[in-house]
């Protein structure tokens, strides 16, 4: 390194810290503990206002709201941590608790730009992508937050955002692990619900299907028809009323 | 020899101790700057390296990482990073950087200068094992401390950039890695 150059180097970096500016640089807000490891069926939501941030992170929900319809219903442990970032970081999850297997994560852009981010030890297949617009900002994060889950293993993990120089985010991340499927029992003493890890089926199996006019309808397929290929009948959790067909092929 | 460790001058920086930072400068910037000439493709390029990495450990200050009471590890994985894209780093800091001297031109990049070109085929989480195991010697205990990760993860990812650098496509790299 030349000297001038490497003396000046050394006076920024000196200066910079000597200087210390008091607008914290980062926040990082712990919320509330938002559900018990046997919680709330359904996402919650965690306000959070970042310390030194110019405007209100708006409240956060973590995870779609899970019926039978949906793929995978979480449990979520501990805190939701929410942290407001500034173009790239790279942050510690710290360490997977015991019995999570999930990282569940929630992006939301607050400035317009191009965004990816992902587990550190995750390679390309983890990276999402996600190209923020004004119009999507304003539609604001409720509408139209970005959520995945990842499975990772047990240990420390970090975390990495790239975004623009300025570009601005917030990013809510929950250890999670699926929760174990319970099936609800109708007037008739039939079982309903989804599929169980162990690939058990309740009487009545948790479907999508279609209406007769063809648009997509949830229903229950009678699982002693499971095994028939071609248009089975879809029925309500009563498992009479017929509310739309779906094709076994 | 100053016996003060990177982790007790960090902390003095960070009770605002400028003189403190400017200390571990001193330390490790030869050492980040010889990295650095192996990732960019030339001088001016490795200069900005090195300075964008200091600053980047001042601004991730509350989350940079010691391994056994040193930055150096955790200052080449950022410097690693920060050549993986130079223009970018460079215009986080670009009030900073155009204040500084021109740095020296077009001193011709040390024979290791295209490293980077063979470890263009790797992930980023792989580059950081290969260069911290076969460039920089450490071993997989201090990295997997420098990146936070198992010990375990570390011997995989090596493994398996090993195995992609085989592949044909950095013979002299690979020459370095079977060493």
């Amino acid at each position: 390194m030349s000297n001038d150059y490497n003396a000046a180097v050394r006076r920024m970096l000196v200066d910079n810290v000597s200087v210390r500016r008091q607008v914290p640089r980062r926040a990082l807000v712990v919320g509330a503990l938002i559900f018990a490891i046997s919680g709330a069926a359904t996402g919650g939501a965690v306000a959070a206002i970042a310390p030194g941030s110019e405007r209100p992170v708006e409240p956060y929900v973590i995870g779609t709201p899970a019926n039978d319809f949906t793929t995978t219903p979480l449990d979520y442990f501990g805190e939701t941590v929410v942290r407001t970032g500034t173009g790239d970081e790279t942050f510690d999850l710290g360490e997977r608790p015991n019995g999570a297997t999930l990282l569940a994560v929630e992006f939301q852009c607050t400035s317009p730009g191009e965004f990816s981010w992902k587990p550190a030890d995750f390679e390309t297949e983890g990276h999402q992508t996600y190209t923020c617009t004004e119009e999507r900002i304003a539609a604001g994060p409720a509408a139209d937050a970005a959520r995945i889950t990842y499975e990772l293993g047990a240990g420390s993990h970090s975390f990495v955002v790239e975004a623009g120089p300025n570009a601005t985010w917030t990013l809510s991340t929950t250890w999670a692990r699926p929760r174990p499927i319970e099936w609800k029992t109708n007037d008739s003493g039939q079982t309903y619900g989804m599929r169980k890890s162990d690939d058990t089926v309740p009487d009545l199996l948790a479907q999508v299907g279609t209406n007769e006019v063809g648009n997509s309808v949830e229903g229950y397929l009678r699982s002693a028809e499971l095994g028939r290929p071609g248009v089975l009948k879809l029925y309500a959790s009563d498992g009479v009323t017929v509310v739309g067909n779906f094709r076994n092929d | 020899m100053d016996a003060a460790t990177d982790a007790s001058l960090w902390a003095s920086a960070l009770a605002g101790d400028g003189e403190a930072f400017g200390q571990i400068f001193d330390r490790h910037r030869d050492r980040v700057l010889r990295h650095s000439l192996r990732l960019v493709p030339s001088w001016h390029d490795a200069e900005e390296v090195v300075a964008v990495t200091f600053l980047e450990a001042w601004r991730k200050r509350d989350r940079v990482r010691f391994v056994d009471g040193s930055l150096l590890p955790w200052l080449l994985v950022t410097a690693t990073n920060v050549a993986r894209n130079v223009s970018r780093g460079a215009r986080r800091y670009a009030a900073l950087l155009e204040k500084l001297p021109a740095p020296l031109a077009s001193i011709p990049s040390s024979t290791e200068g295209s490293a980077i070109e063979a470890l263009r085929v790797l992930s980023l989480s792989d580059r950081q094992v290969i260069t911290l195991s076969v460039l920089e010697g450490f071993s997989e205990a201090e990295i997997a401390a420098a990146l936070g990760i198992a010990r375990g993860t570390v011997k995989s990812r090596l493994s398996r950039a090993k195995k992609r650098l085989a592949s044909g496509l950095a013979p002299a790299l690979l020459e370095r890695t079977s060493s």
